[in-house]
């Protein structure tokens, strides 16, 4: 089919199942190019590598948690201006039936959260509201 | 006789002095008089009274406790001057003298010249040796006593209250202790849970992709993928429930209104209440006092109540929402009711009402309504944490939730919350 530039997406996150199994959904939609960084201290420097167009980002991990990496990201001029959503399995709160604020509000560079566990299609349709758009 | 003849007229005279003066000894000599000056001397009320119902004889303690000359005591009814409530109980005491029984610290009260009351203790007789139909009384001012009794009353009752405030905010601070260990431990449950949750769903995904991209999948094999799908929805929702639980242990309290928080409760449920055909009526009181809650929290209560009643009405009805202030009536302690206990009977409030006319809660079960993981509704349909985390979030409000049935059928829910004072100043106890 036509060879559009995929979009790429870095998850962070320390369950090594959940990211495969990620990677494994979000690149079989073929629109995106997914790495996984299961070690978080890792995750800027794979991010200035990899230049996302957007993060996912667990909160509960060992080293260093979601909310300083989020800080990094946000000092860092060359990253804080990419999207990051929160994927948690901390929070009950949840962008639940409202995918679309959840995408501008990830776009307005505000703090979204996904709650986890979370379904393929939810995933997909938040990221391509907010990329595809 | 002829002796007698003989007596000169001096000898008479002589012997008729000295009778009178044995007689006159004689007298001086009877009870009465040897009695008589502690009449006078004594430091307690001494009196006589007729039948007639008049003081006879007073001493001159009358004067100094009434206020009252001895003339005025003698001159007017004795009843005149007893308070009017002890008046019955007067009479009664006089009869029970009339029948020759004693009377023993029979207390009164008596109207002093200058209005103040007294309260009076007395003995009382009519003794077989006293004169007839005269009835013998002493008494003694206790209005001091009295006073003091009645303030060591009052102190031991706020000694009480404040003992009682004490143990409630002990239990409080358990419960509220209770619940921040089962936060903890909820929240930690959860997210080791949710993890699992989150690659099971990411699997089934897979699963589901594969089969349909090899249409391969026959009934069955949708009919697992569902079940395995339902199961892990139903699993998210306990955890969700469990975290929510754990969640109502902090506050963001603020001064607010009540009215727009129900209405944007209502506003949350409209959709339930049109898919299950019920009538949602409101009637909102104006010039609410404030009250102080965090608005989130007490939002989800009224919501919790709100879709609680619509959820037994899949056959349609009517729901109605009342808020409204006064104050708190003694509150139940049966029928699923719970007291947090710092709201009490008398105290400023702000209610929301909410009844319906559904199929009501049997009485085998709303005793238990709010303890967790209790659920009336279908399994896997309700977590049964709804309310016990309303309660929580209710009694860290100190204010009140009551579920009760009414009479006429149907639930009434109400939500108490203490009105906020305008201006509050610091209680502060001398003493």
């Amino acid at each position: 089919m036509s060879e559009e530039p995929k979009q790429r997406i870095l998850l962070v996150d320390d369950e090594e199942g959940f990211t495969s199994l990620m990677k494994i959904q979000l690149e079989a939609s073929e629109r995106y190019e997914v790495r996984v960084v299961n070690e978080s201290p890792r995750a800027i420097g794979e991010a200035k590598d990899f230049r996302p167009d957007v993060i996912l980002l667990d909160v509960v991990m060992p080293d260093m948690d979601g909310g300083d990496v989020s800080t990094l990201l946000k000092q860092d001029e060359s990253l804080k201006d990419i999207p990051v959503i929160f994927v948690t399995a901390l929070s009950a709160a949840d962008y639940e039936e409202d995918e679309e604020s959840a995408s501008e509000e990830a776009r307005a560079g505000q703090r979204i959260v996904l709650s986890k566990p979370l379904r393929t299609e939810k995933v997909l349709r938040v990221l391509d509201r907010l990329l595809g758009g | 006789m002829k002796g007698v003849d003989k007596l000169s007229r001096e000898e008479l005279a002589r012997r008729v002095e000295r009778l009178e003066l044995q007689l006159q000894l004689a007298q001086e000599n009877t009870p009465t008089r040897i009695l008589e000056p502690f009449f006078s001397l004594s430091l307690d009320l001494m009196c006589t009274a007729g039948l007639d119902g008049y003081f006879k004889r007073v001493n001159s303690v009358f004067e100094e406790t009434f206020g009252y000359s001895e003339r005025e005591m003698l001159s007017r009814p004795i009843i005149d001057f007893v308070h009017p409530d002890d008046r019955e109980g007067t009479m009664a005491e006089f009869t029970h003298l009339e029948a020759g029984l004693r009377s023993v610290r029979f207390v009164n009260r008596y109207i002093c010249k200058d209005e103040s009351i007294r309260w009076i203790e007395w003995n009382g007789a009519m003794p077989k040796g006293g004169r007839r139909g005269i009835i013998y009384a002493v008494a003694r001012d206790i209005t001091k006593f009295r006073q003091n009794e009645e303030a060591l009353k009052r102190y031991a009752q706020e000694l009480e209250a404040s003992h009682e405030e004490l143990r409630s905010m002990q239990l409080q601070l358990i419960q509220a202790e209770k619940l921040e260990s089962l936060g903890r431990l909820s929240a930690g449950v959860a997210h080791e849970v949710k993890n699992p949750l989150a690659m099971l769903q990411l699997g089934l995904d897979y699963c589901k992709a594969q089969l349909h991209e090899g249409e391969g999948a026959d009934e069955d094999d949708l009919k697992v993928l569902e079940t395995m799908q339902e199961s892990i929805q139903r699993a998210d929702t306990i955890i969700r429930g469990m975290l929510d639980y754990a969640a109502t242990t902090r506050l963001e309290l603020k001064l607010r209104k009540i009215n727009p928080v129900v209405r944007e409760a209502l506003r949350f449920a409209k959709h339930e209440a049109v898919r299950n055909n019920v009538v949602m009526e409101v009637d909102f009181a104006s010039d609410l006092p404030r009250v102080r809650i965090d608005k989130q929290k007490i939002l989800q209560v009224i919501l919790n109540l709100i879709t609680n009643a619509l959820q037994e009405m899949e056959g349609g009805g009517w729901l109605r929402v009342r808020t409204y202030a006064g104050k708190v009536e003694g509150t139940k302690r049966d029928e699923g009711a719970r007291t947090g206990d710092r709201l009490r009977a008398g105290h400023d409030a702000v209610f929301v009402d909410i009844q319906d006319n559904g199929p009501g809660i049997s009485e085998d079960q709303i005793g238990r309504i709010f303890d967790p993981f209790f659920t009336t509704k279908a399994t896997g349909k309700g977590t049964g944490l709804g309310l016990a985390v309303s309660r929580g979030i209710v009694e860290l409000h100190k204010g009140l939730i009551e579920i009760t049935n009414r009479p006429q059928g149907g639930v009434r829910s109400r939500l108490i919350l203490r009105a906020a004072q305008p201006k509050k100043a610091a209680r502060v106890k001398v003493d």
